[in-house]
């Protein structure tokens, strides 16, 4: 936490010593981000790999300007929509890796009682699920904004996005959510 | 991630002095905003249609996706470093492609359509003449109701609970993509056995999420609203029931499916939440398959219900002989069991109605009975009671009182 900072003049010249201090104070952050991005375990850490060596490899191509977390948001941004792209060209993004959702989604067992089964639990699965089937880019942006913490002119800067598409596509998701989720609204405490 | 050192291009809170009202929207779901914040926030609303939509639903979305972020405690797994140290002298080479993703399976809908209509039955009606003398033979008015010494037989035979299809003249179990649930089971029934099918019934709280879910999502798949045309729909909402009859549905579960075959039996019950895959397989649960391939088509159905309510309108209105040329058409047609039961109830209570009037013709002073019976003689014009009271008016005529009656051998065999 209180490692001091590599500022921008050091990263031109990072050494591994201060390459391995990057990724151990940014390492996790990127993953979550990318976590939110992909909706994925594995592909997260594969881009997260991913996303540290370009900047290992790009390191003298750093201009040196302001906070090097910037740069690695920016580039872990790149490589996931890279990642994407080439993902849509082979199949058709499925928004859901089915098999995988299924295990985490806490589904009741078909013949529990009412009172074993977790409530919670399973609208967290369906509230989870609606966020992970937003149509691209839409829930991307949404993403950011909700989980990721970003302002609209975050988002923007990072996605190379004008602010107003920005903030068209953060209200597209609100709705689509809303309209989703409508059937539990009035009838289910919501967590 | 911070963002406590700003840098060109790079996001940063400290580039935007102003920030968008959206992101105002959001943190006021987070702290409370302060006055500055607040007015900008109205003036911003003031001003923006779309602006006030989103703020609208804004803190619904906020709240329900409060525990969703999975990442929100996500650490990088304790290999991460070995791996990236690994590659970083490697030379550079594409990155390895991302799992690809299984295409979700389509269930493929089989659905067989059975077209079990035969040849048509011949319906034959015998009716013989009675011989006239000063006591009637009668062939086809029910004798023993027209003698009983009061009518209680006759009137408690008439008040039995008549058949309406007027619902199934224009019902389909799914319309616009929904199934169209019926709300109470006798009614479930009775179409079931009308429509030939089985009944599927589904039972829940309306505060239920996994019965909500499965309405809003499961119940709306494609290939369970193909499967949806094969069952007479029924929802029963506990919410709305008596604690007893709750307590009753309750131990059988909820969300409840059960298939009950169209004489009321529950052949298959499956409580519980499905996805669409395995409710599916539910639904076509081999107990109801034989009776779903042959159910006729919904088509033939409503327009047997549609015969059906013309006949009934008919008699209603005191035109028995239009009312039993109907009933006698639609049972000509190899109708369902359950049009088939309703139709011979129709011509049944034509029947009743023609010893009613034979019973009031009685009660009355000859010229009054004279008259009675030849008006009741031509609302039942092409019925064969119609024969009967013609011999009774006959002999009434040619008696000057009032016959005794019989039955004759050859009586109708309804």
């Amino acid at each position: 936490m209180n490692a001091p900072r590599i500022s921008a003049s050091h990263v031109a010249g990072l050494s591994t010593h201060q390459f391995r201090e990057l990724f151990e104070r940014e390492g996790s952050n990127v993953l979550r981000f990318l976590l939110r991005l992909t909706r994925n375990r594995s592909d997260a850490d594969d881009l997260l790999q991913e996303t540290f060596l370009t900047v290992w490899r790009k390191r003298d191509q750093f201009e040196g300007r302001g906070a090097i977390e910037g740069w690695l948001k920016r580039t872990a941004w790149r490589t996931y929509l890279n990642a994407r792209t080439l993902r849509e060209r082979r199949s058709r993004l499925a928004a859901l890796d089915d098999e995988q959702r299924a295990q985490e989604a806490a589904e009741p067992p078909a013949d529990a009682g009412i009172e074993q089964r977790d409530a919670h639990a399973f609208l967290t699965a369906k509230i989870r699920a609606a966020v992970d089937e937003l149509p691209e880019p839409a829930r991307e942006a949404f993403v950011l904004f909700r989980f990721e913490g970003l302002t609209c002119a975050q988002i923007a800067s990072l996605t190379d996005t004008p602010l107003k598409t920005v903030e068209t596509r953060v209200a597209r998701a609100t709705k689509l959510l809303a309209e989703r989720l409508r059937p539990f609204r009035d009838n289910v405490p919501l967590p | 991630m911070s963002d406590a050192h700003p840098h060109p291009g790079a996001p940063s809170s400290r580039q935007e002095p102003n920030p968008s009202a959206y992101d105002l929207v959001r943190e006021a779901q987070r702290r409370s905003l302060s006055p500055a914040e607040s007015r900008a926030l109205e003036s911003a609303l003031a001003a923006d249609a779309e602006l006030r939509e989103f703020a609208a639903s804004y803190p619904f979305a906020h709240r329900a996706t409060q525990f969703v972020d999975s990442a929100s405690a996500a650490l990088a797994r304790p290999d991460a470093w070995t791996r990236l140290a690994a590659q970083m002298h490697e030379p550079h080479e594409p990155a390895a492609p991302l799992t690809p993703r299984r295409p979700l399976a389509l269930r493929a809908a089989a659905l067989l359509l059975a077209s079990a209509l035969g040849a048509s039955a011949w319906f034959a009606w015998r009716a013989s003449s009675g011989d006239a003398a000063d006591a009637v033979a009668l062939p086809s008015i029910d004798v023993a109701l027209v003698n009983a010494a009061d009518s209680t037989e006759l009137e408690r035979a008439l008040s039995q609970p008549v058949a309406d299809f007027q619902r199934l003249r224009d019902y389909a179990p799914v319309r616009d993509g929904e199934i169209q649930w019926l709300d109470s089971l006798d009614e479930g029934l009775a179409l079931a056995q009308a429509a030939d099918r089985p009944m599927l019934l589904f039972g829940m709280y309306t505060t239920c999420p996994w019965c909500i879910e499965m309405q809003a999502q499961g119940l709306r798949d494609e290939t369970v609203l193909a499967l949806a045309e094969e069952f007479v729909p029924v929802r029963i909402v506990y919410d709305d029931l008596a604690p007893e009859v709750v307590a009753k549905f309750h131990e059988r579960g909820y969300p409840l499916f059960e298939l009950w075959s169209p004489s009321g039996e529950i052949v298959h019950a499956f409580p519980g939440h499905f996805d669409a895959a395995s409710f599916v397989e539910h639904l076509d649960h081999v107990s109801t398959a034989e009776r779903r391939r042959s159910a006729p088509p919904w088509e033939r159905v409503r327009s047997m219900a549609e015969q059906h309510q013309a006949a009934l309108a008919a008699e209603r209105e005191g035109r028995f002989g239009a009312a039993y040329a109907e009933f006698q058409t639609l049972l000509r047609e190899q109708p369902t069991d359950g049009i088939a039961r309703a139709a011979r109830a129709g011509l049944e209570r034509i029947g009743l109605r023609a010893a009613a009037a034979l019973r009031e013709a009685r009660s009355l002073d000859l010229d009054s009975a004279q008259r009675a019976l030849a008006s009741a003689q031509a609302s039942f014009e092409g019925t064969p009671f119609a024969r009967d009271l013609a011999l009774v008016r006959a002999s009434l005529e040619m008696h000057q009182s009032f016959p005794t009656l019989s039955a004759a051998d050859a009586r109708a065999d309804r």
